[in-house]
């Protein structure tokens, strides 16, 4: 009776679930492996770029040097390398431990799904963080000591030219705002994740997500000449994948101020499938 | 009696095809394929134009146009039906111990990872065999009709010999489609949990990119056959090579590493 008195009587602290999340996620060897991706990726671009910079203009600001490598080297692994591995993330902590049963052995504690679930998005959430302050801090010190360093180099979209130091600033911003558009993928994977009947489906959906996200901006390039200039970047730009591609460095410059625009997107594919989730999860059995 | 106690191959594939069909989730990605194959023939409607690669276009008539479904639906084939499938046969069964039942028969597990190549290809070949024809169909409906075309790699054609060189475009497709299957055979060897036989057989078609051009062929399937079949000179000449070599190569090593396997595996 006095044991019911002093403990927690409304359930488990969320900070203790996270952990439980947190020390599950790191328990599981392709997990583990994965906290390489990032080094590697890095000099896999690294190895990329210094190809492209043969072929381009020094003048460019797609030319590669010290300040703008994390950029470039960003841009595309944003898209390919940290969904692949966000993928992996829901499908394992998500779709396999519920339709697994596995889940099952979390849920002896007085916790609702729903928690563990919320749990769950923080624990990937910050294990992607990590793999993305890990990949800054590579493609800083491989730009600084395998690229050009100019005294200043121009921005993307003409928003100006800066130096080595200014450009670090516009750097960080830069993965702020990737950091954000990873946090928002991850809610919508987190949700075809608790959909998915089995893993193989949830990972089909997702990369089907991903391939569709490509493909309706591509589509709509054939309308370019129908649309208002404005209204073409808007509409290309309801892509969550073009807005990781290309529009994180459009909202940077606020081109056709598509900076409010973009925040309103992420926040709405935010809402929607953060919402379908959540209320997937507080209605579901605990014991289906 | 020697056979009484032998399970027949046809039998095999019988079982591996009912345990394939079984999962709801192949009917879904096969129902998912075709309806992006009809709408891909709408779309080629619409444009009236495809490309051979980024650099050479075609306008496209009722003769030429069954190769260039493939420009976008490989994509979806070897991005997601095909590493689905996969990952289920060879990984989920492993993993789920599904392939305990299975081996309660006194069955060898090089002739099983024969069977479940076999199963996947035919169900593989099926769609490619579907897309040739909706996409022959719908062009002789909906294109613009000529009595010739050209082709690269082909030159002039008349009606007979388009037909012809298409349905061999598409076997070629297979062919590149059944590397990939055996692909997935190997890499779920390595990793049996579903998730990451997924994401590995993405990891081989996306890494081999960066391990030399010749193997973009799994990425962009129909810009480096039709590269390969117009001869023209470049990292997809040796196509058929690479091929042949990743075809062996997964058949040596998926039977050798299948029938090394643990009971429990």
């Amino acid at each position: 009776m006095s044991l019911l008195v002093n403990e927690n009587i409304e359930g488990v602290r969320f900070a203790r679930v996270l952990e439980a999340e947190w020390r599950r996620l790191w328990k599981r060897r392709p997990v583990r492996l994965m906290a390489l991706t990032a080094p590697a990726a890095s000099l896999v671009s690294a190895k990329y770029l210094l190809s492209q910079n043969a072929l381009l203009d020094p003048a460019l600001p797609e030319y590669a040097t010290a300040g703008n490598v994390p950029v470039l080297a960003l841009a595309e692994m944003l898209v390919t390398a940290f969904s692949g591995m966000m993928l992996v993330l829901a499908g394992l902590t998500v779709t396999e431990e519920y339709r697994g049963g596995q889940l099952r052995m979390g849920m002896l504690r007085a916790v609702s799904l729903t928690r563990i679930m919320a749990a769950k998005w923080l624990a990937c959430l910050s294990f992607v963080l990590i793999q993305l302050a890990l990949y800054f801090l590579s493609s800083v010190v491989i730009g600084r000591f395998g690229f050009p360093n100019p005294a200043s180099y121009p921005l993307f979209y003409e928003a100006g030219t800066v130096s080595y130091a200014q450009g670090i600033f516009y750097d960080l911003a830069y993965y702020g705002l990737a950091a954000l558009a990873l946090a928002v993928l991850l809610t919508v994977f987190f949700w075809i994740a608790t959909i998915g009947r089995s893993s193989t489906a949830a990972l089909g959906t997702g990369i089907g997500f991903l391939l569709l996200s490509y493909a309706a901006p591509t589509l709509l390039n054939y309308f370019r000449p129908l649309l208002d200039a404005g209204v073409y970047m808007r509409m290309y730009f309801l892509s969550l994948l073009m807005i990781e591609w290309e529009g994180l460095a459009a909202t940077l410059a606020n081109l056709h101020g598509l900076a409010v625009w973009n925040f309103g997107v992420l926040a709405g594919y935010a809402i929607l499938f953060g919402g379908m989730t959540a209320w997937a999860w507080k209605r579901r059995d605990s014991f289906e | 009696m020697n056979n009484k106690n032998k399970v027949g191959l046809g039998n095999m594939v019988r079982s591996e095809a009912q345990r394939v069909f079984k999962r709801k989730r192949t009917w879904a990605v096969l129902i998912v394929y075709m309806a992006f194959a009809l709408l891909e023939c709408v779309f080629l409607t619409m444009m009236n134009t495809s490309f051979y690669d980024p650099r050479r276009s075609v306008a496209l008539d009722s003769l030429n146009t069954a190769p260039f479904l493939l420009r976008e639906l490989a994509i979806l084939m070897n991005f997601v039906v095909i590493p689905m499938l996969a990952a289920d046969s060879f990984g989920g069964d492993v993993s789920s111990g599904a392939l305990r039942t299975v081996l309660i028969r006194p069955v060898s597990r090089a002739k099983l990872f024969g069977v479940k190549w076999l199963v996947l290809g035919l169900t593989v070949g099926g769609l490619t065999l579907f897309t040739w024809a909706v996409g022959t169909a719908f062009a002789r409906i909906a294109m613009p009709a000529v009595e010739e075309t050209t082709l690269m790699g082909a030159g002039r054609l008349d009606s007979s010999g388009a037909l012809g060189f298409t349905l061999g475009f598409y076997m070629l497709a297979f062919c590149v489609f059944s590397a990939l299957i055996g692909i997935g055979g190997v890499v779920s060897r390595v990793l049996p949990n579903p998730v990451l036989a997924y994401v590995g057989i993405l990891a081989v078609i996306v890494g081999g990119l960066y391990v030399s051009d010749r193997l973009s062929f799994l990425l962009s399937v129909s810009d480096s056959l039709f590269r390969f079949l117009g001869g023209i000179p470049g990292s997809d000449a040796s196509l058929a090579w690479m091929l042949c070599a990743m075809l062996a190569g997964c058949a040596i090593i998926g039977t050798w590493s299948w029938q090394r396997r643990d009971w429990t595996q």
